[in-house]
């Protein structure tokens, strides 16, 4: 029974690797069907905020080409500092105050990023979600436009579209 | 007829022009047809390139974000939005060389195995258009596109440009013809109407029309030039009008001057052929005579005879009467000539006083001894010119042909030998023998040898007696010299009397047969034969004034009286210088010696000249008395002469007795005296005495 049990733990931990490389590729991607309003200069810094779902693997295999001529760099952050973040990963560590977050974070021009049910409604800009066994991805299209970035129809036109719960 | 070929002729170059401008216009619209229609089809294939490379780029980049996200449904979406453009057959979209989404037009069993090439690469198939595009993102190609499109619209809209094209290319053509038909119009009609007006000029030959000029073009410069060149064919027109008339009034120059020289080409002819004065043909047209006459004969030898004729004295007649006197003289003979003559028989004045006279078809040699005679007794009779009468005398040679020669050359020539003998011996006519000139070495040689014959006694004298016919006694005897050549034997007279008489020689001769006569004459009276001697002088003689002297002296010296002898003297040789001779016979005369007139009727001595002369006898010639009792014609003659001459008081010898007969017969015309073969012939010294004392003929005897 025991055998039987650690071979299903290893078999989902191999899963769940494959799922965030499948994310993190997916991240790279939104890099360029994203425009942000006020693109910050130098190096295009993706933070992850909370606990870090993504293995090295799938982060070295995201930084390794630039993305609109510009570098990309990984920083994983404590608090809500959104100092030089281009991008922030919010991990499903922090629903607990996802609310506060987006509200702290709305206007700053920062994409944020979530694969937690729910977030979208909750201010998240694009929410990661698996739908027969694929990776899916939901947009609240006006979350972005408050924070003054601009998301690309292409984008849109393959996302779910979700709007703030009131 | 005429208006069919002119119209004929413009439906030709009508024709021509409407060739040329069908041609133009159709390959002019055929190639920009085809231009047009390349041009189109080049374009439109360019623009469907460009169409589909947009809708690729489109397609594209609109499917960046599918591609990226690996979302073949958002893919097969955006690919499926093409089915609004109907010209898309199908699409497939290649990420990482795998196809990544599809689309098919209606679901089209079309083969989309479409493989993606290189960027922009695309393909033209029979009917359809392939274009790989590749996907772009952020530069990066994250993958490819391939579209095809089917070229049905291409086809179509081609067809459809073609059509109108070509149809207004047929109503380009059609105004165009119609255009150029009516500009061709310009053309022609000008042209039309100058070639009318010249075919009317030219059939008309009135070069005073001319062409109508309008406007300044080509055509107005033609007529122009077309109407100066009337100008120039109408002065030229009137000019050669007036050559014309000028060149008729040349033309009838030139025939009358034509006219003229045929004249004087005949003047030519009969002056080349013909003597101008008698109107005979002259020497040239004679010797051609002779020719076609031998030519005619071909070798068959029928005889013909030529005579060449000249009168004797002749240049003493034109310096004593004048060269007019003699031409007048010269026309009377020929004149007599031809009267007297056949038809066909030729007379010919050769030259100066010679006449040659042709005698074809001679029916025998003998008959031109006929001919003479006529011809000698038509001459007979004196002429008269200008009132004064002029006796003439003739010498005619005489040649035969074949005997004598068979061209004109040798018979000419040989003539003229017989009539220079006839001259020499004054016998009026010779006919030619071979010895006349084959001999004339001969000759040459005897006159050389006859000094030295007469000096060595080579000469014989023959005696032929004369018989009174009243007593019927030998009255006389003829002294006839023969010459004993050492070498030929006896040489006949004329072979070198003649000779003698050309050469001087005659007078030696003369001379020695006087000698020897006289002396011989002496010796019959010796022997009691009273006979008269009679001698003959040449016509040399009678202008040797030393004669008489001479004479005399031979007399004296033999001591015999001079009326024993007779000097016989031809009539031919007196009348050959009448005045001359008349000195010589007076003196004769008046020394006592008788003179005879020899061959008496053959030298035509006028009636006046005879009585002036002072002869006692004449001799009447042979040639008469031989036939006259044959001959009427002949025997009128002696008889007249006869009667004549005893009515002068002189006496009358007949030569050339023959027989009994003619000696009876002049007998009873009272003739004194005959001589002749009857009696006796010549006969040498040794035999005339033998024969006077043995004669039947009485001898007179003398004392």
């Amino acid at each position: 029974m025991g055998v039987s049990l650690l071979t299903e733990v290893s078999i989902l931990a191999q899963k769940a690797n494959e799922e965030y490389e499948v994310k993190a590729a997916f991240i790279y991607n939104f890099f360029k069907f994203v425009d942000w309003t006020n693109e910050p200069g130098g190096d295009m810094v993706f933070c992850v905020s909370g606990e870090n779902p993504f293995s090295p693997a799938a982060l070295d295999s995201m930084r390794a080409k630039p993305a609109r001529g510009k570098k990309i760099v990984i920083r994983e952050i404590e608090n809500i500092n959104t100092s030089n973040c281009a991008v922030i990963f919010i991990s499903s560590s922090e629903e607990w105050h996802i609310s506060k977050i987006t509200r702290e974070i709305k206007g700053l021009g920062v994409l944020t990023i979530g694969d937690t049910r729910g977030y979208a409604q909750k201010g998240v800009m694009i929410n990661f979600f698996t739908e027969q066994n694929k990776v899916r991805f939901e947009i609240n299209p006006e979350a972005a436009e408050k924070s003054g970035l601009k998301i690309s129809s292409k984008l849109l036109s393959l996302a779910t579209i979700v709007h703030e719960a009131p | 007829m005429r208006e069919k070929l002119v119209r004929a002729n413009k439906t030709s170059i009508k024709q021509k022009l409407m060739m040329i401008n069908f041609m133009t216009v159709t390959v002019l619209l055929v190639l920009l047809c085809a231009g047009l229609i390349a041009n189109e089809f080049i374009s439109f294939k360019r623009s469907s390139l460009e169409a589909l490379t947009i809708q690729a780029k489109m397609i594209g980049n609109t499917s960046t974000a599918a591609l990226s996200f690996n979302d073949f449904r958002a893919a097969g979406e955006i690919l499926s939005t093409m089915s609004a453009a109907s010209n898309i057959a199908g699409a497939v979209i290649y990420k990482n060389g795998t196809a990544f989404a599809r689309y098919r037009r209606n679901n089209e069993a079309i083969d989309l195995a479409l493989k993606p090439s290189g960027e922009g690469a695309y393909h033209f198939g029979l009917d359809y258009l392939d274009m790989t595009w590749p996907i772009r993102l952020d530069n990066e190609t994250i993958g490819m596109i391939v579209i095809r499109s089917d070229l049905k619209d291409l086809y179509s809209h081609l067809i459809l440009y073609s059509a109108t094209v070509s149809a207004i290319m047929m109503a380009s053509f059609f105004i165009a013809f119609l255009l150029l038909s009516r500009m061709q119009k310009a053309i022609t009609s000008p042209i039309f109407g100058l070639s009318g007006l010249m075919r009317h000029i030219s059939n008309e030959k009135d070069y005073s029309l001319r062409a109508e000029i309008s406007g300044v073009d080509e055509f107005a410069a033609l007529a122009e030039g077309f109407n100066g060149m009337l100008d120039q064919i109408q002065t030229r027109d009137i000019d050669l009008e007036r050559h014309k008339e000028t060149l008729a009034g040349a033309n009838e120059d030139l025939r009358q001057e034509l006219v003229k020289r045929e004249e004087a080409e005949g003047m030519l002819h009969r002056l080349a052929f013909y003597d101008t004065l008698t109107g005979f043909p002259n020497r040239n047209m004679l010797y051609d005579r002779l020719l076609n006459t031998i030519r005619v004969d071909e070798g068959k030898k029928d005889p013909f005879a030529f005579l060449l004729m000249n009168l004797d004295r002749f240049k003493e007649i034109n310096d004593t009467l004048g060269h007019h006197r003699g031409d007048l003289l010269l026309k009377q003979v020929g004149q007599r000539l031809r009267e007297v003559l056949w038809e066909r028989d030729i007379i010919s004045r050769m030259g100066g006083d010679e006449f040659g006279i042709l005698l074809p078809k001679l029916a025998s040699a003998e008959h031109v001894h006929d001919v003479i005679r006529k011809i000698l007794k038509a001459l007979e009779t004196p002429f008269i010119i200008e009132n004064i009468p002029i006796a003439v005398e003739i010498s005619i040679g005489v040649v035969l042909y074949p005997d004598h020669g068979e061209d004109p050359d040798t018979l000419m020539k040989r003539a003229d030998v017989a009539m220079h003998l006839a001259k020499e011996s004054g016998s009026g006519y010779f006919i030619y023998v071979p010895e006349s000139d084959q001999n004339s070495p001969r000759r040459l040689a005897l006159m050389g040898q006859l000094r030295q014959a007469i000096k060595q006694d080579e000469l014989v004298l023959h005696y032929q007696p004369k018989v009174d016919l009243k007593s019927g006694s030998v009255v006389s005897a003829e002294a006839l010299v023969r010459w004993q050549h050492p070498e030929y034997g006896i040489v006949p007279p004329d072979q070198f009397i003649f000779p003698a008489e050309k050469t001087g020689l005659i007078k030696p001769l003369t001379l020695w047969v006087l000698n020897h006569a006289i002396k011989e004459c002496r010796l019959f009276h010796n022997m009691a034969f009273p006979l008269n001697m009679a001698i003959n002088l040449s016509r040399r003689n009678l202008h040797d004034s030393e004669l008489p002297g001479q004479v005399i002296g031979i007399l004296e010296a033999c001591g015999l009286p001079p009326e024993w002898i007779t000097l016989e003297i031809t009539e031919s040789a007196i009348m050959a210088d009448p005045a001359g001779a008349l000195e010589i016979l007076n003196r004769l005369n008046q020394l006592g010696l008788r003179l005879s007139i020899d061959d008496f009727g053959t030298g035509y001595s006028s009636l006046a000249a005879l009585k002036k002369l002072p002869i006692h006898e004449i001799k009447i010639d042979r040639g008469f008395v031989r036939e006259m009792t044959d001959d009427e014609d002949d025997e009128v003659i002696v008889r007249s002469t006869i009667d004549l001459a005893h009515n002068l008081g002189l006496k009358v010898v007949a030569e050339g007795v023959e027989n009994q007969k003619t000696l009876n017969r002049l007998t009873e015309l009272g003739c004194d005296i005959a001589q002749g073969y009857f009696i006796s012939r010549p006969l040498p010294p040794e035999a005339f005495k033998p024969w006077l004392q043995g004669s039947a003929w009485g001898v007179t005897k003398g004392s």
